[in-house]
């Protein structure tokens, strides 16, 4: 009797170790898969950020501040801010010194400050970026374009044309449902105003007899090849 | 008989007592079987535990590699900006590394490709009038020690010095302008710049003058002012020079019997100059060459069209000594003329003037169009004196002296024969981009 007694106060343990370690699994895997929608989210705005013209690339309105005292929030290495809006970015959290201007343009400005990616519950409708309650992930995705000036522009005898170099774009993506991660994940690239025009040799650079052109071997051809 | 059966009666009672002794001594082997079960079971559980947490972990692990990588790919990208902008900016080659927050780093490295045979993502670029140089940009992007690497080959023209050192009309030896000169175009002069009765906000550009040399309205609202910006130099702008065996050179190849003229117009071979008959309205057009005159006397309203680029036209005059060209020749004349590059774009159609080198002022000789021209072309004649009405320039110009009344001017972009700024550095653009394989460290060389 006590053997048996013992047995089952031995599988208990055992299966309360069972049920804990895939509820664990279980959330580990969620938040993984929450992350995983993250990333994409954050590589799919930066990519759209990237496509921008050079002129346009800039915040269409001015991002708002909505935690000062967060630091998972992305909002929070805002600075400049009045009445919420904000005109100053911190790219490197651990660097207050690293603030930029941000880049906003309410007219020509063709990237949105803040927008919501959306992953729906199986088989279920009506889950969008407005109304999440039907929604199984649900990310906001920042987008903080920022004028960035080179180091190299503050050397002894060299000249830069413009205060701006090129244009940081960092990308911050939290998850706002339940559950993990609770750090926002980060993408952050640089983009120039490498536009061609005039002084660009691929400027209709288009066949094999342009007055550019490309050599495959000891082939003459387009440089579109 | 009984002590036959007795044995085996009581072999029975024996075997039954041994039996139960049996079944007890079985019954007490079993004890603990229920734990070995229990714990049987538990080790099946621990190792399916084992399996599923393993099976998270490796979940986890997967999705911060692609997380961390795709900010790897991103930071690449970053550090390759960043080497363009500095190449273009200095010419350095010098690889650098650099912070992206939050972990991100990136490492580049550039090396000159000399060859179509040097490696480099992407193919060769050529130009058959123009020489261009090449570099390969290799960028590695590094967050939590996953790597990400790019590659990009870039191409620039080979930059030279610039002939016009003002993004718009530079005059050598001074300047005089009425009315409202209106374009986005800059304006330089080494010699006085009288615009006392200009309107000059107008000009979206630079004024560049000398200590002592302006003279603006006294008006305020007519004063440069944004996007007109006043420019004192420090120095004389060196005035740029075109060689005489250019000129000589051209009157010995051209392609001026290429030109079918019009009935209104004539071409002298021998004198290298051309006459109107009075008629006006004349089309000229030019294919792609070099042509060579001394003096070009256009009807009214006369066109010079180009039809292929590159177009150069010297217009020779007897200030010099290497050539026959008449005295007082060395001139384009006419009312109303228009000169137009192919295409549209200045640099395309390419006018010098030998005019009278040593000349000053006005006391140079009018070698452009009196009454009403419109280039769209850079025009060089620093030993030219340009008194025009109205004056229209969609190019760059040098000129030895101005006087208009009514300019307007548009600067294009990189002037020909160099640069924009005359500068030393190539202007380099993206020919190719991909991906390679991660690194570390850049791989310079194919990717």
């Amino acid at each position: 009797m006590i053997e048996v007694l013992l047995a089952m106060v031995v599988l208990v343990v055992g299966l309360l170790g069972v049920f804990g370690t895939l509820t664990g699994a279980s959330n580990s895997i969620g938040a993984a898969e929450r992350a995983a929608v993250m990333a994409q989210a954050g590589q799919q705005a930066l990519q759209a950020a990237e496509a921008v013209p050079y002129a346009d690339l800039a915040d269409s309105s001015a991002p708002v501040q909505t935690s000062a005292t967060s630091t998972t929030n992305p909002t929070y290495y805002l600075s400049g801010c009045t009445a919420g809006a904000c005109t100053a970015y911190q790219w490197n959290p651990s660097s207050t010194s690293s603030a930029e201007s941000l880049a906003i343009d309410t007219t020509a400005g063709k990237v949105a400050p803040l927008s919501t990616a959306v992953v729906p519950v199986p088989s279920t409708s009506g889950c969008t970026a407005t109304a999440t309650a039907n929604c199984q992930i649900t990310v906001s995705v920042y987008v903080f374009v920022t004028n960035s000036t080179d180091s190299i522009c503050s050397q002894s005898g060299v000249t830069c044309a413009s205060t701006t170099s090129y244009k940081r774009v960092t990308v911050a993506v939290k998850n706002t449902g339940s559950g993990g991660p609770l750090n926002p994940t980060y993408l952050s690239t640089f983009v120039s105003n490498n536009v061609g025009g005039l002084t660009d040799p691929l400027d209709g650079a288009t066949s094999s007899t342009s007055l550019t052109n490309c050599l495959d071997g000891t082939t003459t051809v387009a440089c579109t090849n | 008989m009984h002590k036959l059966t007795r044995p085996r009666q009581l072999g029975a009672g024996v075997r039954a007592l041994r039996l139960g002794a049996g079944v007890r001594r079985a019954a007490d082997d079993e004890t603990g079987f229920i734990m070995i079960v229990a714990i049987s079971i538990l080790t099946a559980l621990l190792v399916l535990i084992v399996a599923v947490a393993s099976s998270a972990q490796h979940v986890n692990a997967t999705t911060t590699r692609a997380e961390a990588s795709g900010a790897a790919l991103a930071s690449a990208n970053a550090g390759a900006q960043v080497a363009l902008f500095r190449l273009d900016t200095t010419g350095t080659l010098t690889g650098a590394t650099g912070s992206m927050g939050n972990g991100a780093t990136y490492d580049y490295a550039v090396t000159t490709l000399s060859s179509s045979s040097s490696p480099c993502t992407g193919l060769w670029v050529q130009n058959s009038t123009q020489s261009v140089q090449q570099d390969c940009i290799t960028s590695v992007g590094s967050v939590n020690g996953v790597n990400a690497q790019v590659q990009a080959r870039v191409a620039g023209y080979t930059p030279t010095t610039s002939l016009y050192p003002i993004n718009g009309v530079f005059a050598v030896d001074g300047f005089y302008a009425a009315g409202s000169p209106t374009g986005a175009f800059s304006l330089g002069s080494n010699g006085a710049m009288n615009l006392t009765n200009a309107t000059l906000p107008d000009i979206n550009g630079d004024l560049f003058y000398q200590a002592g040399q302006l003279t603006q309205s006294q008006n305020s609202n007519q004063q440069c002012s944004s996007p007109c910006t006043l420019v004192q130099d420090s120095a004389a702008i060196t005035v740029p020079s075109v060689s005489p065996s250019a000129y000589a050179s051209a009157a010995t190849t051209n392609n001026d019997g290429a030109i079918s003229w019009p009935s209104n117009l004539s071409y002298s071979s021998s004198t290298n100059s051309v006459t109107s008959n009075g008629s006006n309205n004349a089309t000229v057009y030019l294919p792609a060459g070099t042509y060579y005159f001394c003096s070009l006397a256009l009807g009214n309203a006369t066109t010079i069209q180009a039809t292929g680029s590159p177009v150069k036209i010297y217009i020779d005059s007897s200030s010099d000594s290497s050539t026959s060209c008449p005295s007082g020749s060395g001139n384009l004349t006419g009312d109303d003329v228009t000169v137009t590059a192919f295409g549209g774009t200045a640099s395309n159609l390419q006018l010098f003037l030998y005019g009278q080198p040593g000349c000053t002022g006005t006391n140079c000789p009018a070698d452009l169009p009196q009454n009403t021209a419109t280039f769209t072309a850079d025009v060089f004649a620093p030993y030219s004196y340009e008194n025009d009405n109205p004056l229209t320039v969609t190019g760059a110009m040098v000129i030895g002296y101005v006087y208009e009344n009514t300019l307007n001017v548009t600067y294009q972009g990189p002037a020909a024969s160099g640069s924009s700024t005359g500068g030393t550095n190539a202007d380099f653009f993206p020919a190719r981009e991909a991906i390679c394989t991660p690194a570390s460290t850049p791989t310079t060389g194919s990717c």
